[in-house]
């Protein structure tokens, strides 16, 4: 056929320029630091079918994940009339007729060039009528220019083929194909002019595509499925580790990210549903997961400049913004890990010195006494002096229980109170447990997201030298952030403890029917995910069972388990002034919960969120219409008081 | 240039002091040590020095914790780090340690000492000028700003209500520094940890030459309360009676 | 005995605390004691009218320099003390105290205490009381004459001022002096007041460190806007960069005499309540019940600042109608 020799020419040339424009990607990527992504092929593959076969996370939003299913099916029938395309003409002789390419495929590929049709229609009316919010900052002609190439391939793919039928060939598997005929026919077209220009015009789509794509978000076509496959296994609370490859802390330049950071921003689909859920942009501060990512892409296309990648590419306020609240990683489709680039950047900043004010208070503290608040270290058990009996010394005595309190719980006196109460439901329930006193440090979960790797190290040794030597069977946390670093990052150390929460315990406890409690009247009390509890650690039931245990009724919030929307505390972020936050994160949430209208109670499960909601309620001036209760308060043995209701006016 | 900087550890200020059972003394057993603040801010400022035009800084610190202090400046910049011998369990009076001092700096060939202005136990006074004395330089205390051209300073002395003078003098000299020209930097925990083999010097005491000194007596706490009514401890009836106070004595808003 | 009252002004200014010098000397003046006032600066008229409280008055006088270097007025007080062999000399705490007071103690050897607040004379000696560790200890000294005292501000009432008769004026050049000094001053700089002049101010809220942190500041400015009052901080949160230096109050920020000082998380170090300790109404909030600012406080309340402030808030809002 005389059009071989041009075609091969076209694909050859189209290859080459595509090779062309995704060289300095090939070339970032085989130059990258090693990252250890290759073991337990299985469990990566299944990760892989899951996420792209079941379409899971896209699912969650169902306009998006509909709307994509369609296209993505589509996208693999038509992959039949593609082959057909170029086999049929680069190999004259080729043809997939003897297996029904002129039956049933054909009947496939008419019927699902509609659906692709229907499915960048639903994505044109998303983009341009509704608009989410989550599309703010994403490029709106990348997203154009690929619709415009789809109708196009799709167009000249029917047109092709109807004009095929016009010129006699058997219509009678392509019924919409007929159709066009129809109007072709009348239109006073020639049958292999038209045959003619429809091919090349399709053809010349697909090429045009597949050179687009380098520079496009379509790579996530080629690259979502293997970034999926070589996503993080380790624990989701494991913060990365420094390499020991690494000279300094932290990292300064792009080609210091290992291949798989890289391949992150190379996979990212501008889909934005990271941006969407982040409480720092909610907030006002200047950090957008979405553009984080796009941001170290763009410079990674533009190849080495003068900028520095910390405080130039990535401005030093993005990354303080963070509160590593994991709602970025949680929401994205194709894993890409936000968390990791913004702790190795943040390292960077901490090495040089280059920390807030309030940052460097906390963690001056934390380096002198083992707590932020530069309170003595001889003043963090001062809150069992109220008891009304003695709490064991678990570096005298055996106990079953070691009970890591941590700073809010040991010295912040709103959250001591609570500290008591857990204190006397385990003694209650007959636990036997002691404390650290003085000995226990901070845990460092937060030291360690702010960047600061050295300082982790020195609190995380020093609670591992002291946990070590006390006899005892489990380790229970009040807060959530404790509980990460010991169950999770401690594992560095090759501290390997069973660690549970104090919501764990108490469910544990409850279910066994050693604590005896006063029942409520099935009041509605909304529950607010600490996110180092739920999505760090999984803990999202246990905090369930025991607020219906003691007689609530929950009424969560739209965002809730996994979906929790962050405090605004967590990675250091408490430590730091709210300059340039519009909205705080505890008031938003509080504002959610208002919206409920029917709930007295805010029960939180982590004294910081004691800290913040309890000032986000002052602050916006509704202590009359909602209380923030840890989940300790709710819980009263019946040999106490019974815990008093607020009338709540319901709305 | 040769910068001495003096770091004096003293009892955490955060911390509940209590008197010893001898009452002239306070109860250091179970007191956390501290780099006094204003120290803090001196070894910033010799620091800065040192980036602005290059200099030596030896770092002499006094007291318990002294050598992680120390093993802190050397990650700072430090050069060299020596702790400095001193009694147990007593406070560092600067009266005391002034001698040492001078002595160091002469031995040091020091062109400039930086101290903190004050420290909460210079109740017989303040190092600065006692060791300018001492060596006869010029002294200045209250600086927030020091500026070496060669062998001459510019330095700024904050005084009451905002007022800043500004001052120049040739080195030698000793310096009582307020505040560091920008705030003391953060030193990273890495940081700490590679600073950590710093090998520390050791020096002896010399004695303070005063043949007559003012004597502690007895040590006691402030009459607590002072005169005025305490309203307790519970927010709401504190609001609600300074709403009152302040009505009562027409402070009240309009 | 003589006792040596050093005395203080810049530009044509006369410091407030120079009479509390003369007024201390003049508590332990005896019969056939003498009071001395010393004075270096440039307003030598402004030192003779008002220290007639003093028995004699040596002015060295400046006539070019608004600041005299302490490295000056050390000199020119040695020579005096050579002169006059004293018994006592009182320096204030001030800017220029703090370098005079150990230099002078040095170059004579003789005893030095600082920070004192009371004095009491026994025969050949005195005793008295001096603040350490931020004024949560008072010790007792017993101090062996002749010796230097520094006398914190506001420890004596000021003497009254009026005029000293002319034979009792010494006047000396300081010119030379100031000429061969080894300490230059180059620049004196005054801060413009455009933006906020807490001196004039009626009412502060004024937040210490137990504020926390940066963005609590916003809470306590709430509230001063409803209470109509100036936000102030004391040294740590201006350091911190959560206030301007202009809204400090105390020894190196402003010195207020406000209608009403309410002070949130203040413990009232020496040096802040030098800067307010004259307000009319002193209202302190602090966890620490021992916190020195409780001294000079009118009110002192030991509750949770911000659970003060958002009641307090509270009430205010409904109070005025919202």
């Amino acid at each position: 056929m005389a059009s071989t020799l041009p075609l091969w020419i076209l694909v050859i040339t189209a290859f080459a320029l595509t090779a062309w424009r995704s060289r300095r990607y090939a070339v970032a990527l085989a130059n990258a630091p090693a990252a250890a992504r290759f073991d337990r092929p299985m469990l990566r593959l299944q990760g892989v079918m899951v996420a792209i076969g079941m379409h899971r996370k896209m699912l969650r939003k169902p306009l998006s994940g509909v709307l994509h299913a369609i296209i993505f099916i589509s996208f693999f029938v038509l992959l039949t009339a593609t082959i057909d395309a170029f086999g049929s003409r680069l190999f004259p002789g080729f043809s997939l007729a003897p297996i029904g390419g002129e039956t049933w495929i054909a009947a496939l590929q008419d019927i699902f060039s509609v659906l692709m049709l229907v499915g960048v229609g639903l994505a044109l009316y998303q983009r341009y009528v509704l608009r989410p919010a989550r599309f703010d900052g994403s490029s709106g002609s990348d997203a154009a220019i690929i619709y415009v190439l789809i109708v196009l391939i799709v167009a000249s793919l029917l047109l092709e083929a109807a004009a095929r039928i016009v010129g006699g060939a058997d219509g009678s598997w392509r019924p919409v194909a007929s159709a066009l005929a129809g109007l072709l026919d009348r239109a006073g077209m020639s049958a292999h002019a038209g045959e003619e220009l429809f091919y090349w015009v399709h053809v010349g789509a697909i090429l045009a595509f597949l050179v687009y794509i380098p520079g496009s978000k379509h790579r996530h076509m080629f690259l979502a499925a293997p970034n999926i496959y070589f996503r993080s296994l380790e624990p989701r609370g494991l913060a990365p580790a420094v390499p020991e490859a690494r000279e300094a802390p932290g990292i300064d330049s792009l080609g210091q990210f290992d291949w798989k950071q890289q391949l992150d921003l190379l996979s990212c689909t501008e889909c934005g549903r990271c941006q969407a859920v982040c409480p720092a942009h909610a907030a006002g501060l200047p950090l957008s997961p979405k553009l984080l990512i796009t941001d170290l892409r763009d410079a990674l296309a533009a190849g080495p400049s003068a900028a520095p990648l910390v405080g130039g590419v990535i401005s030093e306020e993005t990354l303080w913004a963070c509160t590593t609240c994991r709602a970025c990683m949680e929401a994205c489709p194709v894993e890409i890990e936000h968390l990791p680039k913004i702790i190795d950047m943040r390292r960077h900043l901490v090495d040089e010195g280059r920390v807030s004010p309030g940052l460097q208070e906390a963690l001056s503290n934390l380096t002198r006494l083992g707590n932020s608040m530069g309170k003595p270290s001889k003043m963090r058990a001062r809150w069992t002096r109220e008891l009304g009996f003695p709490v064991k010394d678990a570096r005298e005595e055996p106990v079953d229980v070691l009970w890591f309190v941590g700073d809010y719980a040991s010295y912040d006196p709103r959250v001591q109170e609570i500290t008591r109460k857990v204190a006397e439901l385990l003694t209650a329930a007959g636990v036997d447990f002691g404390i650290l006193f003085d000995a226990e440090r901070n845990s460092g979960n937060d030291v360690r997201r702010a960047g600061e790797e050295g300082l982790f190290e020195t609190l995380a040794q020093s609670n591992i030298d002291e946990i070590k030597a006390c006899s005892f069977n489990r380790i229970m946390t009040t807060d959530p952030h404790s509980l990460n670093a010991l169950k999770n990052d401690y594992q560095h150390f090759g501290a390997a403890f069973e660690v549970l929460h104090y919501t764990a315990l108490l469910a544990e406890l409850i279910a066994a029917g050693k604590l005896d409690l006063h029942v409520a009247d099935g009041a509605r009390v909304t529950y607010h995910d600490p996110c180092y509890l739920g999505r760090y650690n999984g803990g999202f039931d246990a905090p369930r069972e025991l607020i219906r245990a003691a007689g609530y009724t929950l009424h969560d919030m739209p965002r809730c388990r996994e979906n929790s929307f962050c405090c605004g505390a967590g990675g250091g972020r408490i430590w730091q002034g709210d300059d340039g936050v519009t909205e705080r994160p505890s008031e938003n949430r509080i504002r959610e919960a208002l919206s409920l209208g029917d709930v007295a109670y805010f029960v939180v499960a982590c004294p910081k969120d004691k800290v913040m909601y309890t000032a986000a309620i002052d602050a916006l001036g509704v202590a009359d219409r909602l209380k923030v209760v840890d989940i300790a308060e709710l819980l009263v043995p019946r040999t106490s008081q019974a815990l008093e209701m607020p009338t709540v006016e319901t709305t | 240039m040769n910068i001495l900087v003096i770091l004096r550890m003293i009892p955490d200020s955060a911390g509940e002091l209590q008197l010893a059972e001898d009452g002239r003394s306070i109860d250091r057993e179970w007191l956390d040590f501290q780099l006094n603040d204003f120290d803090d801010h001196a070894l910033e400022e010799a620091i800065l020095l040192k980036e602005a035009g290059g200099a030596k800084v030896t770092a002499v610190a006094v007291g318990e914790g002294a050598n992680r202090v120390l093993q802190m400046a050397a990650a700072r910049g430090a050069d060299e780090v020596v702790a400095l011998q001193s009694e147990e369990d007593a406070m560092i009076s600067s009266r005391e340690i002034a001698a040492s001092i001078a002595a160091m700096a002469r031995a040091k060939s020091a062109d400039l000492v930086l101290c903190g202005v004050q420290s909460s136990e210079d109740v017989f006074g303040q190092l600065a000028p006692y060791v300018g004395a001492l060596l006869d330089w010029p002294h200045v205390s209250g600086t927030n700003r020091i500026v070496a051209n060669g062998a001459v300073l510019r330095v700024t002395q904050e005084r009451g209500a905002g007022v800043a003078v500004t001052y120049e003098l040739a080195t030698p000299a000793v310096l009582g520094v307020q505040t560091a020209s920008k705030a003391p930097r953060y030193v990273s925990g890495s940081k700490l940890r590679e600073a950590s083999k710093t090998p520390i010097g050791r020096a002896m005491p010399e004695s303070s030459g005063f043949e007559r000194s003012a004597e502690i007596i007895t040590l006691r706490l402030p009459v607590q309360g002072g005169s005025g009514e305490n309203l307790g401890g519970n927010a709401e009836t504190v609001a609600d009676r300074l709403v009152t106070i302040l009505a009562a004595k027409g402070l009240a808003r309009n | 005995m003589k006792f040596i009252a050093c005395t203080e002004g810049h530009s044509s200014k006369i410091e407030a605390f120079s009479l509390e010098m003369i007024a201390a000397a003049r508590s332990l003046a005896q019969a056939g004691d003498e009071v001395v006032a010393f004075f270096v600066g440039r307003d030598a008229e402004g030192a003779s009218a008002s220290f007639g409280a003093a028995d004699r008055l040596i002015v060295a006088r400046a006539t070019r320099s608004d600041v005299i270097p302490a490295e000056t007025y050390a000199l020119l007080l040695r020579d005096v003390i050579t002169a006059e062999s004293p018994g006592l000399v009182l320096v204030p705490y001030s800017a220029n105290g703090l370098d005079v007071a150990a230099d002078i103690a040095t170059r004579t050897g003789w005893p030095l205490v600082s920070y004192v607040n009371e004095i009491k004379r026994r025969g050949e000696s005195l005793t008295v009381v001096a603040q350490m560790y931020g004024g949560k200890i008072l010790a007792e000294c017993e101090v062996p004459l002749p010796a230097v005292l520094m006398i914190n501000p506001g420890a004596f009432a000021e003497a009254m001022p009026g005029p000293i008769a002319a034979v009792s004026v010494q006047t000396i050049d300081a010119e030379p002096a100031l000429t061969g000094g080894k300490v230059k001053m180059v620049a004196i700089d005054v801060p413009d007041y455009a933006d906020v002049d807490l001196t004039t101010a009626e009412r502060i809220v004024c937040v210490g460190r137990g504020i926390g942190d940066e963005a609590s500041i916003d809470l306590a400015r709430n509230l001063a806007t409803m209470l109509g009052a100036e936000i102030a901080g004391s040294r740590p949160v201006v350091d911190n960069g959560w206030l301007p230096k202009l809204r400090q109050v105390g020894k190196s920020g402003q010195k207020v005499k406000p209608k009403l000082y309410l002070a949130l998380g203040v413990s009232g170090a020496p040096e802040h309540l030098e800067g307010m300790s004259q307000a009319d109404l002193i209202i302190a909030v602090n966890t620490d019940p021992k916190a020195p600012i409780f001294n000079v406080a009118h009110y002192g309340a030991t509750c949770d600042l911000f659970d003060l402030v958002a009641n307090l808030s509270d009430r205010l809002r409904a109070g005025s109608g919202r």
